[in-house]
């Protein structure tokens, strides 16, 4: 496919019938709910222009499950009701995704204590802050915090 | 969205000389905020020169008490300092 400089990855995955995973909701970066893990960052497909992209892998929430077999965290949002209506799942589980692989890699948040601490602490607090781009309007917070919490503690992200 | 051409710098120098013969260019980094303030019309460069694929610089201690941060580093990357 070919792309105009202006068009956004967010426009450019529309054009995968079979990919509707991916939701573009505020248009303006605000809302989180078209994140996608692009070479395994997270990043607001709606804001990144689709030929800064071009060559890098990119991984949306269809991609997550493996072999037919649900991401861990996906099941942990199951498990832990971490969505009403689901609109903004997509965005929250890569989001998390790239979030706690953030953490693992030792880099601090703006509620980090101690940022030359070698183990930071995976608490409530930086999951708070670290999420705080993802915006959930049934208020889920506190189910995906679980589900994050467990995903976490089991050993993801993969 | 206003069109725009779009170019990708593989150099430093090159990425001058860009923004030195493009008319109203701007550099392009991750996207977040030029990227919005184009979508409202308040910003309207006609071509972007795309820096995120420069060589990395990382950060450097700038020897006067301040750091250099090169272009391509995304600020959540800002606490590895070598």
């Amino acid at each position: 496919m070919r792309w105009s400089p202006a068009s956004r990855c967010s426009n450019a995955l529309q054009e995968y019938p079979n990919l509707t995973g991916t939701k573009k909701d505020c248009n303006q970066g605000a809302c989180g709910a078209c994140t996608v893990l692009c070479d395994g960052e997270r990043t607001l497909a709606c804001l990144a222009l689709a030929v800064q992209y071009e060559g890098a892998e990119i991984t949306t929430i269809e991609g997550l499950c493996k072999d037919g077999e649900l991401h861990p965290l996906q099941a942990a949002f199951m498990e832990h009701d971490g969505f009403q209506c689901g609109y903004c799942t997509p965005g929250q589980i890569c989001s998390a995704v790239g979030m706690m692989r953030e953490f693992q890699a030792g880099l601090p948040s703006a509620v980090t204590a101690d940022v030359s601490a070698n183990a930071l602490e995976f608490s409530d607090e930086e999951i708070k802050e670290r999420m705080s781009g993802n915006l959930c309007c049934c208020g889920a917070y506190v189910g995906i915090r679980a589900a994050i919490h467990e995903a976490f503690r089991s050993g993801v992200p993969r | 969205m206003r069109n725009f051409s779009y170019s990708r710098a593989a150099t430093s120098q090159e990425a001058l000389t860009l923004i030195a013969t493009l008319p109203n260019a701007k550099f392009l980094g991750g996207g977040t905020n030029l990227v919005d303030l184009m979508r409202e019309n308040i910003e309207q460069p006609d071509a972007l020169i795309d820096v995120t694929r420069l060589p990395s610089t990382g950060i450097k201690e700038s020897g006067c008490g301040g750091v250099s941060i090169g272009a391509e580093v995304k600020i959540p990357r800002w606490r590895i300092i070598p």
